[in-house]
């Protein structure tokens, strides 16, 4: 998780400064279909917070729609369909026009379908190269080896 | 699905009322300070990406713009060679017309019957483009303007050869006009590209500079074309008759067009 959230810190200070893809809500629907853990919450909350800061929009503002993105995506997990590259592209994408749709409405941000596009399509590998890391590069406590 | 909504639920109602209390607090700017004081830190790291952002985007940029100039300039090469084409193809038509109109103004097409024709090699003897097929026969005169090439030595249907009036075989009866008179000879085509114009008695008068000119004598050259310029006069005492030098007035490489005299 930490090791996830320096990656995420990383990508919202590249957001802010040049990046115009939101690459922190690509990777929280993309861990949170991973994964459905506590520190998905945390993660949501610090990286809003951060994207927020950086960006010079309200400190709630971010941190909040994460939260409620990351609860969506993990509830979504449990759908009674298979966690396939299509099943990823449709939630991410839906999420993705949502929180689109949420800017607009409270930020005034412009929709850019292009970006939109992107996004949704960059949740898809996103979502292999966190479960790659996960499940070969994180540390499992509850593993041990019985000798 | 409702069931994992539920999951940690607890966590994520604390994790929400903390985003809301921080909504209201920046609302009322009571989060002000820290913030700035926490922008002293991000600031220069966001302008270092900024930069370095800007600094990468430039090199792609380099690289796209050096791959579009390269395509530009192989393009505009192109171009220049098709207008370079172009420009030698107007430059040899043009000179191809300046040649009519000169002919025109020197010996009229009204007297003589002038077939144009372009000369496509030259070794001991100039061959031309015109052959039988255009009515071109042996020993018909080419000329360009009033100046006597050669004459027609070999007819084939597309192409024809011209013995040259510098050629070793070629003898015409010249003469060489001057202020003071007129000098009679026969001009002979030497090796090289100079004759010699023969056989001139010592009273008559001849001297460097001096145009020489057909006589006329043979029947198909008419007379008073030029054939050369006196380039030195050799006279010797014992001698019976005089030689002069006679030089070529222009390179026959240079010329685009010239003309045979028809019957």
């Amino acid at each position: 998780m930490k090791t996830f959230l320096l990656f995420i810190m990383f990508f919202a200070f590249l957001q802010s400064a040049f990046l115009e893809v939101n690459l922190v809500l690509v990777f929280l629907i993309a861990r949170s279909l991973v994964m459905d853990e506590r520190s998905n919450l945390y993660l949501a909350f610090a990286g809003g917070l951060a994207v927020s800061f950086l960006t010079q929009v309200n400190l709630g503002y971010w941190p909040l729609v994460f939260l409620f993105v990351s609860k969506i995506s993990s509830a979504a997990k449990h759908l009674p369909f298979s966690l396939g590259p299509l099943m990823i592209l449709i939630i991410g994408g839906v999420q993705v026009l949502l929180v689109s749709f949420i800017s607009l409405a409270v930020l005034g941000l412009k929709i850019e379908i292009w970006h939109i596009i992107l996004e949704s399509l960059l949740t898809v590998p996103a979502f292999y190269i966190v479960k790659a890391w996960e499940e070969r590069f994180v540390v499992k406590r509850e593993i041990k080896l019985k000798i | 699905m409702l069931a994992a909504l539920k999951n940690n639920l607890k966590l994520f109602l604390i994790l929400f009322t903390v985003s809301v209390l921080l909504l209201l607090g920046d609302l009322i700017k009571i989060l002000a300070l820290p913030k700035s004081l926490l922008q002293q830190v991000t600031i220069p790291i966001q302008y270092g990406l900024y930069r370095s952002s800007i600094g990468i985007s430039r090199q792609f940029e380099f690289v796209i713009n050096a791959r579009k100039a390269s395509q530009e300039n192989k393009a505009l090469g192109e171009q220049l060679a098709q207008v370079l084409s172009e420009n030698a193809n107007l430059r040899k038509k043009l000179a191809e017309a300046q040649s009519f109109l000169d002919q025109e103004k020197t010996l009229s097409d009204q007297v003589f019957n002038l077939t144009p024709a372009r000369p496509i090699g030259f070794s001991r003897y100039l061959q031309i483009d015109k052959g039988g097929d255009e009515g071109i026969k042996q020993n018909q005169v080419a000329v360009f303007k009033d100046n006597y090439i050669g004459r027609i030595l070999e007819v084939e249907p597309k192409k024809s050869k011209i013995i040259l009036v510098s050629d070793p075989d070629s003898r015409i009866s010249a003469f060489s006009q001057s202020d003071s008179g007129r000098a009679k000879g026969v001009l002979l085509g030497q090796f090289g590209s100079e004759m010699l114009l023969d056989k001139i008695l010592h009273e008559e008068p001849i001297k460097e500079g001096d145009l020489v000119y057909s006589e006329g004598q043979e029947s198909e050259i008419p007379r008073g074309l030029i054939l050369g310029q006196v380039s030195q006069v050799i006279e010797k005492d014992n001698d019976i008759f005089k030689q002069a030098k006679v030089k070529p007035v222009f390179d026959i490489g240079d010329l685009e067009v010239i003309f045979i005299i028809g019957e």
